[in-house]
């Protein structure tokens, strides 16, 4: 869509409320309660979409255009986030895990079921969009579309058809994430900034618009934050962030993408 | 026409009538300032330090948004900065030495890291600055804990001593602005801002003058923190939280971005909104309702209030009003 979401991480700790709102007060259970998440962050990043942002910033490659956006879903974050603080206040709140228990993997190393069942989801979900942006129609038209949209308009794609389901698959997944990672690390109102910026380092540093790109940040940073974590437990997040934002800046196109503007 | 920014378009066709409005917001800022202690209250004046620190700081905002089309979603960076550096000096050496040099600390690393971003895109830069503010969020979590730092002083400021420095403050980094707005340097700018591809043919070393423009915004926003870890004596790991980087840049949208104006009147009503409300409500409602305001306006009126003001003036003018 050519547009930042500087939402996506409330959406992600909307994702885990919404996953703790199924379970508490739906009394659903956790894995009903992980797809109505999906489903409702579908449904109200649409809303948002709609209601927010007027129809011609939904793809547009000007500048101002992109401002305003991203100030917009800025303003959405800060709602959103207090939101959730004004009805569940300011702790954490306990999602349950799908499965309790662990495994115990070669070398002593324990992993919780928890942690391999999101492993699992995260690396179907990459499966499930890359073979939705490789075969199927919409993904096809998504794809065309951020190759060349004036082209792609004349073929027939439609922008908003388009803006809607990127839109709305972006927070679900963001949503989905959210729910899966409340049961492992904890989840407050406040919870978002940080997967943003991470988020952020890990696409660009893959490469603006490049799903194997994201794969493979998301790889790195993952690799860079543990070995800091060895080492510099305190400071891990900032010095692996700071580290892959410097490799960044010196290849501002990412390993396999273009995001530089001529300045 | 552009929907946007019309205070933008105005000053760089010189128009006079826009200078004169946002004179005289200044200046309404500035009288109501010395009117402020006259009424007794002690909240109010309070309130008015708050509102001085934040005029700057978003003014800092908008001098980078509206004259180099750089989207800072980090601005809570040099002004933190601002505020911790002056905090820590102020432990070893006098006050204004202290506060001197940690805005030029402040300047110097928020310019410093403004400028590794300069090369890419507005949204990624926007972004690359909020991991700055959010790995120091962290760093200064962990080094200074919860309760942050404080100046413990035998012999505190007087709180009219404050207030009259804060005044001052405001008056000269208010005019430092007015100065590089209405230079022939922000045609530069503006030219940057308008097409980097244009500004570079025509000659303008791009990167270089987004750089200066960031040291200069750092330098401002180092000014506004300084003087608020002064009169709150006190600095802490949320002053790099991602509401306070969001609060120039409401404040700038509600009072309209492009010249001093929008900066005061929006920085004015949001620091009465966030002030006051919680006397009733509790500081998240306040955000909230701030969140809210900020998409009403963005929406329905982007131009923010110094918009409407404009049109008014215009709308008296006669025929300008049928085109604008």
């Amino acid at each position: 869509m050519n547009n930042v979401n500087t939402s996506h991480g409330a959406f992600y700790m909307m994702g885990g409320f919404l996953t703790f709102f199924a379970v508490s007060s739906l009394h659903l259970p956790i894995v009903v309660s992980i797809m109505f998440a999906f489903a409702a962050a579908f449904a109200v990043g649409l809303f948002f979409l709609y209601v927010l942002i007027p129809r011609r910033m939904w793809v547009s490659g000007d500048p101002d255009a992109q401002n305003t956006v991203m100030i917009l879903f800025l303003a959405l974050a800060q709602v959103l986030q207090n939101g959730a603080f004004i009805v569940y206040g300011g702790g954490s709140v306990a999602v349950p895990r799908i499965s309790f228990g662990y495994v115990i993997a070669p070398g002593g190393v324990y992993i919780p079921n928890q942690t391999i069942i999101a492993i699992a989801i995260s690396l179907l979900c990459y499966l499930g969009l890359f073979l939705f942006l490789r075969d199927t129609k919409i993904g096809k038209a998504i794809r065309a579309f951020s190759q060349d949209r004036e082209l792609a308009e004349a073929m027939g794609v439609r922008v908003s058809t388009i803006a809607l389901m990127s839109f709305g698959l972006g927070v679900s997944l963001a949503a989905l994430s959210g729910s899966l990672l409340s049961s492992i690390y904890s989840i407050t109102a406040a919870t978002g900034w940080n997967e943003l910026v991470i988020a952020f380092v890990i696409v660009t540093f893959g490469g603006i618009g490049s799903i194997s790109g994201s794969f493979l940040g998301g790889l790195v940073y993952g690799i860079v934050f543990a070995i800091t974590q060895y080492f510099i437990p305190a400071y891990s997040f900032a010095i692996a962030l700071v580290l892959i934002y410097f490799v960044l800046v010196n290849k501002p196109t990412g390993i396999l993408g273009e995001i530089i503007e001529r300045a | 026409m552009k929907e946007l920014e019309p205070a933008n378009r105005g000053l760089a066709f010189g128009n006079v009538k826009l200078k004169d409005v946002n004179i005289a917001i200044l200046i309404a800022a500035l009288v109501s300032s010395l009117l402020v202690p006259l009424t007794g209250l002690p909240y109010l004046r309070f309130i008015m330090m708050y509102f001085f620190a934040y005029a700057i700081y978003t003014a800092s905002w908008d001098l980078l948004y509206s004259y180099s089309g750089q989207l800072s979603l980090g601005q809570a960076l040099p002004f933190g900065l601002g505020a911790f550096f002056t905090i820590m000096f102020i432990q070893k050496i006098p006050l204004i030495p202290s506060a001197v040099l940690g805005t030029l600390a402040a300047a110097a690393v928020g310019g410093s890291v403004g400028a590794t971003t300069i090369r890419l895109k507005p949204g990624y830069q926007g972004i690359a600055l909020l991991l700055f503010s959010q790995v120091l969020y962290q760093i200064t979590l962990i080094l200074y804990g919860e309760e942050g730092l404080s100046i413990f002083s035998a012999t505190p400021l007087s709180q009219t001593t404050m207030y009259i420095s804060g005044v001052l403050i405001f008056a000269v980094a208010m005019f430092a602005i007015y100065l590089i707005q209405t230079s022939t340097y922000r045609l530069k700018l503006l030219a940057i801002k308008g097409d980097n591809l244009a500004a570079n043919v025509s000659g303008i070393n791009v990167p270089v003058h987004k750089a200066i423009v960031f040291f200069l915004s750092s330098l401002i926003a180092g000014i506004g923190g300084t003087y608020y870890a002064i009169f709150t004596s006190h600095a802490d790991f949320t002053v790099f939280a991602v509401p306070n980087s969001f609060l120039p840049i409401g404040m700038a949208i509600v009072g309209g971005t492009g010249f001093l104006g929008g900066p005061i009147i929006g920085s004015a009503i949001i620091t009465l909104l966030i002030r006051i409300l919680p006397i009733w409500y509790s500081l998240a409602v306040t955000l909230f309702v701030y969140g809210l305001a900020v998409m009403a306006i963005l929406k329905i009126r982007p131009t923010g209030i110094i918009g409407l003001l404009l049109r008014r003036k215009t709308a008296k003018g006669g025929p300008k009003a049928a085109k604008g």
